[in-house]
């Protein structure tokens, strides 16, 4: 038998409040994970016309 | 290479910048070398270069954070190392 995994027991789930919802967390933490600048090699790709 | 923010940068002359979405595209008609900037405020701290007295002025004023400052930094390293900026000489 499976038992349901979303079934609310008097109040145990707590919706988030809105405070919660704020970290304080820069979104400028992901540009440390990632280089800004992508070098691409283009040689031998364009023709002259 | 570490780039000394302190120093002035600016745009090498036979660069150009293309803003996108994401960033820009920066090509370099002498080496053919082509970059992607991948962000918006990257653009504007290799426009504003030019017109302020170091690397760290221009960074300030794009709006780059103490926190982000080392990514760009970098960023600005490998556009050193592909000639895409170069050291300016003179004053702004």
């Amino acid at each position: 038998m499976i038992e349901p995994s979303t079934v609310a027991r008097d109040g145990e789930i707590d919706a988030p409040s809105p405070d919660d919802a704020d970290t304080g967390e820069p979104e400028a933490a992901l540009v440390d994970e990632e280089l800004l600048v992508e070098d691409v090699s283009i040689d031998g790709m364009c023709g002259v016309y | 290479m570490a780039i000394d923010l302190d120093r002035p940068w600016v745009l090498h002359d036979q660069v150009a910048l293309r803003p996108e979405p994401f960033g820009a595209l920066a090509y370099h008609f002498g080496t053919r070398r082509l970059s992607f900037l991948k962000s918006r405020k990257l653009l504007d701290v290799v426009r504003g270069l030019g017109e302020h007295a170091s690397g760290r002025e221009a960074c300030t004023a794009a709006g780059v954070t103490g926190d982000e400052l080392s990514s760009y930094a970098r960023a600005l390293e490998r556009l050193v190392a592909s000639g895409m900026i170069c050291e300016r000489i003179g004053a702004v």
